[in-house]
């Protein structure tokens, strides 16, 4: 009852504010020639610049004013604003579509509105990127990559070369949520991290929250990486690909019925193990080492207020080694979505949503065999509200439900007299929910606050069993639950409150304060991550990670919005972090939480940004500087010690430039301190081996890390309708040896130990052929 | 399973990868006592080794410690103290003789610190037999052709939590490598398995022995961590390397381990 009448009165002040009676006018912000839907485009006027709104995830506005003539301005990064009188007397349907053309100049207007939502948008931490900008910036085997371009964003560090993941402000890499059309990507690397599952072909649209997430996203601590696919031509029949070194991709996309539906299938194929057969070894001939996947996705408008989506994803990577070793792995993502349109106000998405990640290994000694898989699996439904009121009031709310399977092994033997036992290590189920509501306010033309609240539940499932422990590991008790009983629950507030305050069209100071919270959590004991790790739910024994951030930012742009600028800091508190005790186990356990430590974090950091968003020459520099820290009581003696991704100094310098319309060039220098690490500071002799005695945790420092990458696109002549390009790329152009792992030898001659660096790569020079038609 | 784990798979990934020497500034560390303390079911007298750990810098040499008071007992209240022999730092047990199924204990007293630690001696798991096959992998690593391979086939008891080792005696020397694993995935079962810790090439004439021994939980705890973090046993691969779990008590490194072994021969042909 309390919760009804508070909302009650939410709604009676809201509308007590908006006394006059404006007229809506809504629709779609679409790609002129292919239909395809704009995300996050600003719908304004001149005659109200202050007022105006952003198309939504599925390229619906809604924007209400008083009636009047007025002249529409509609913008998105990359295409040609659209200038468009309008005489608004009723409520009116308009679909806007932008040309990313060459610019006419009959066609220049000049307007007054200015391409500032940066400043004026109350969301900070978050970060945009546009598909045209990723394609620019060079990247390892010339394989375009978000995974890799979101890296060289401030507050977003990479796990290395060889290291799956990545981290943001300070948080691990289990602790970002990686959707792919609203779906949760378990595991968003191929071949160990060099590749990232996204094609980008298939990828529309990517935004990136490192802080203030909007209340509509919960479930993982650090960050929400929002990936959307590409809906397909709706206009007519396309085609695009890429045959590369190492890899080759091709993209299809027609009209089921011309503006109503489309499709897009798009698929990408490496051949990396080809190099293997060069090896001088006969079993690494033998070998392979490859991975492929495919995105599709399809949609259809029914009548005008709805629209259908199905999408899904599919990618494995396989590795193996003659007939003796197997192992593959991979992501399947599956999504069906309802758009509806409830009244010129508000908008209503359903989504059905099917998730599986696992891994198998397969392994052959003489005639016995043995095949393990394990893996994790999610169903989740989720409805979302998006309630244009009027211009000062936009109100998001919603549900979300998942019901998560975590598969932790099963051993299957096989073959005549086999040593091994099958086994089916007990399977975990737990239900996850969550209700949202947010409401975004504008106060004045100087002040917005959006503010929110997330409630998430989740609870373990039966059948089960739930052990707890003694600080020695052992058994102490158990509780078993029955198949469909709850059993451990935890139930959050997660409060997300965001502020601006616009000092005029190109400054404005931003805040946020939010709360997350993470209730699956991925066990890794390896220096990288790799596809074994193994995702646990929350449980008696392992509470639910919490995060906490404050942060405050200034935006600033110049020189008429060419350039912007941001500084933002943070700081952030973590609770229920996990470690390892020694040799710990992961595979398959079922003691497995016996094995953990728990903790807590700190992080904080300063984030410098300068982005030049249009002309010849784009680009930006962004600078990082952060302590992440961590403190466990069994861990150096319970004191603050520095996170692996701790890394003081993190710099990123991306710049592309057009010699003319047919060549550009491009190139990106990373540098940043080396990673904590930890690094033996004595030794002993055990056993006749020499092996090294440890004092403390990350102790040390890795080298620092900088590397250059170099790339030139040549576009061909146009023929008909036949565009093609040429695509080089040299990654680490001035050959720096980064060291990727440190280890500790002793000389033959002197007895003497020292210390020695393994590095991956020097140069990696790649060429593309890009086509499309 | 752990034998096959990444090593195979990283393997691939190092195939492009080259290595340099590097200087990084190494603090110095306190010596601790590290203690090396075996006592098996074979008959007397068992050797404990005491030495010291030293700074990352220094040569290779071990300091030794000596002058130590040792007591090795048993939960039946048999006891021994421990002679410290010619070679410094080793001393030897005088009279108890090592029984499966029995709990040992060994107090050390040694510049001025006191130690303890207690270890269970598990019931003898026979090795039943031996036999040699060529092999790829395991043997040789995953780059070498087929390989002489040393199998052991034993009856691994009905109750889970057996833990093993393996060893290899060549031609009478101890071979280094030790391989180490449990019945977590073969329990109950008659167990064939290779020696997978098999460094130098067999030929025909030599004699192999293979001692299987019988360890408790608590020492394959210990020798597994100590694998982690030793260059032959895939050191450098754990996200935060930790020095060995130990069963001494006091600040020292090593292990008090009592284990049962059964031995098997052959003659390679």
């Amino acid at each position: 009852m309390q919760k009804i009448s508070l909302l009650a009165l939410f709604f009676s002040l809201v509308l007590g504010l908006s006394a006059q009676k404006p007229i809506t006018i809504s629709g779609n912000v679409k790609d002129e020639k292919t239909g395809e839907l704009l995300i996050g485009a600003t719908v304004t006027t001149q005659e109200l610049p202050d007022l105006g709104a952003f198309s939504n995830d599925y390229g619906f506005y809604s924007l209400s004013l008083p009636s009047g003539t007025y002249t529409f301005v509609v913008q998105y990064l990359g295409y040609q604003d659209l200038v468009q009188k309008i005489e608004l007397k009723e409520p009116s349907k308009m679909d806007f579509k932008l040309s990313t053309g060459e610019v006419r100049s009959d066609d220049v207007i000049i307007t007054d509105v200015k391409a500032n939502d940066n400043v004026t948008k109350t969301q900070m931490g978050a970060q945009h990127l546009s598909i045209q900008e990723v394609n620019k910036v060079p990247v390892i085997f010339g394989e375009r990559d978000i995974l890799k371009t979101i890296q060289l964003l401030p507050g977003i560090k990479g796990a290395g070369e060889g290291g799956s993941g990545f981290y943001v402000r300070g948080g691990s890499a289990d602790q970002n949520l990686i959707l792919l059309d609203e779906a949760t990507v378990y595991n968003a690397s191929h071949l160990l991290g060099f590749f990232s599952v996204f094609n980008s072909d298939a990828i529309k649209d990517i935004t990136v929250y490192k802080g203030g997430m909007p209340a509509e996203y919960g479930g993982r601590l650090s960050s929400v990486l929002d990936i959307t696919m590409k809906d397909g031509n709706n206009q007519k029949f396309g085609a695009e690909g890429g045959i590369g070194l190492i890899a080759s991709r091709l993209t299809l996309q027609a009209p089921i019925k011309k503006d109503k539906g489309s499709f897009i299938v798009s698929g990408r194929r490496t051949y990396a193990d080809v190099f293997l057969k060069l090896a001088p070894d006969t079993n690494l001939q033998k070998s392979t080492l490859y991975f492929y996947d495919l995105n599709t996705k399809i949609n259809y408008q029914f009548g005008e207020k709805d629209r259908v989506y199905v999408s899904g994803y599919f990618g494995r990577d396989k590795f193996g080694l003659g007939s003796l070793f197997g192992f593959d792995w991979g992501n399947k993502t599956a999504t069906v979505r309802w758009n509806h349109l409830i009244n010129d106000k508000m908008f209503s998405n359903t989504s059905l949503i099917y998730t599986d990640y696992n891994y198998q290994i397969k392994i052959s000694l003489g005639t016995q065999d043995i095949k393990i898989t394990s893996g994790i699996q999610d169903y989740n439904a989720k409805q979302d509200f998006q309630y244009f009121l009027n211009t000062r009031n936009t109100f998001k709310f919603g549900a979300n439900s998942i019901y998560h399977t975590f598969i932790p092994g099963v051993i299957t033997a096989g073959g005549e007299g086999s040593n091994f036992n099958s086994k089916d290590f007990a399977k975990k189920y737990a239900w996850e929910n969550a209700v949202y509501a947010s409401h975004e306010y504008k106060f004045s033309n100087h002040f917005n606050m959006n503010y929110g609240l997330r409630v998430s539940a989740f609870s373990l499932m039966g059948p089960g069993t739930f052990y707890s422990y003694n600080a020695a590991g052992a058994r102490t008790d158990s509780t078993v639950y029955a198949s469909g009983k709850i059993g451990k629950t935890y139930i959050y507030a997660e409060p997300r409150v965001a502020g601006n305050w616009i000092i005029n069209d190109a400054s404005s100071v931003k805040f946020s304060v939010s709360r997350n919270v993470q209730n699956v959590h991925l066990l890794s004991n390896s220096a990288i991550g790799t596809p074994t790790d193994r995702w646990i739910p929350s449980s008696n024994n392992v509470k639910s990670g919490i995060s906490d951030q404050v942060s405050v930012g200034y935006f600033r742009n110049f020189l008429k919005d060419k350039f912007e600028f941001s500084v933002e800091t943070y700081y952030k508190t973590l609770q229920n972090q996990i470690d390892y005790v020694a040799g710990a186990s992961l595979f398959g356990n079922e003691d497995v939480e016996a094995q953990l430590l728990y903790g807590k974090g700190r992080a904080y950091g300063l984030e410098l940004y300068l982005h030049k968003k249009v002309g010849k020459f784009t680009g930006w520099i962004s600078y990082t500087l952060s302590r992440t820290e961590r403190k466990f009581d069994q861990i150096n003696e319970g004191k603050y010690f520095a996170a692996k991704q701790d890394r003081t100094h993190d710099v990123s310098i991306v710049g592309m430039y057009d010699l003319s319309p047919r060549l550009s060039v491009a190139a990106t220098w990373v540098y940043y301190t080396g990673n904590a690490v930890t690094l033996q500071s004595g030794k002993a002799l055990i056993n006749g081996q020499v092996i090294p005695y440890y004092t403390e945790r990350n102790g040390y420092r890795m080298p620092a890390y900088h590397r250059l990458d170099l790339g030139v696109d040549w576009k061909f002549k146009q023929r008909k309708n036949y565009n093609s390009s040429l695509n080089f790329s040299v990654y680490n152009a001035y050959g720096r040896k980064n060291a990727y792992s440190i280890a500790s030898k002793e000389d033959v001659d002197t007895k003497l130990s020292y210390l020695e660096k393994t590095y991956l790569f020097r140069w990696v020079p790649s060429v593309t052929y890009n086509f499309k038609f | 399973m752990k034998y096959f784990s990444f090593l195979l798979f990283l393997s691939s990934l190092f195939l492009f990868s080259c290595t340099e020497r590097i200087d990084l500034n190494i603090k110095d560390s306190d010596a601790v006592l590290v203690v090396e303390a075996n006592i098996t079911n074979d008959a007397g007298p068992y050797k404990v080794k005491l030495s010291k750990t030293i700074n990352f810098d220094l040569p290779n040499a071990f300091p030794t410690v000596s002058n130590a008071f040792m007591v090795i007992s048993d939960d039946l209240g048999n006891k021994d103290t421990l002679v410290e022999s010619t070679e410094k730092g080793t001393y030897f047990t005088q009279h108890i003789q090592g029984v499966e199924g029995r709990t040992y204990s060994l107090s050390i007293d040694a510049e001025g610190k006191s130690y303890l630690a207690s270890c269970s001696m598990p019931v003898v798991v026979k090795l039943d037999s031996i036999f040699v096959q060529a092999i790829a992998g395991p043997g040789g690593g995953p780059g070498a052709g087929p390989q002489m391979t040393i199998f052991n086939v034993f009856q691994d008891p009905a109750a889970l939590g057996n833990s093993y080792q393996t060893a290899q005696i060549v031609n009478g020397t101890m071979q280094e490598d030790l391989s180490l694993f449990n019945d977590d995935n073969v329990n109950g079962n008659k167990v064939t398995i290779p020696y997978f810790g098999q460094k130098a090439k067999l030929v025909p004439g030599d004699s192999v022995i293979m001692e299987l021994r019988s360890l408790s939980k608590t020492s394959y705890d210990y020798y597994n961590t100590l694998d982690e973090i030793s260059s032959g046993g895939g050191g450098g691969q754990a996200a935060s390397p930790q020095n060995p779990t130990t069963n001494l008590s006091g600040g020292a490194l090593g292990y008090f381990a009592a284990y049962s072994v059964s031995r098997k021969g052959i003659r390679i042909k």
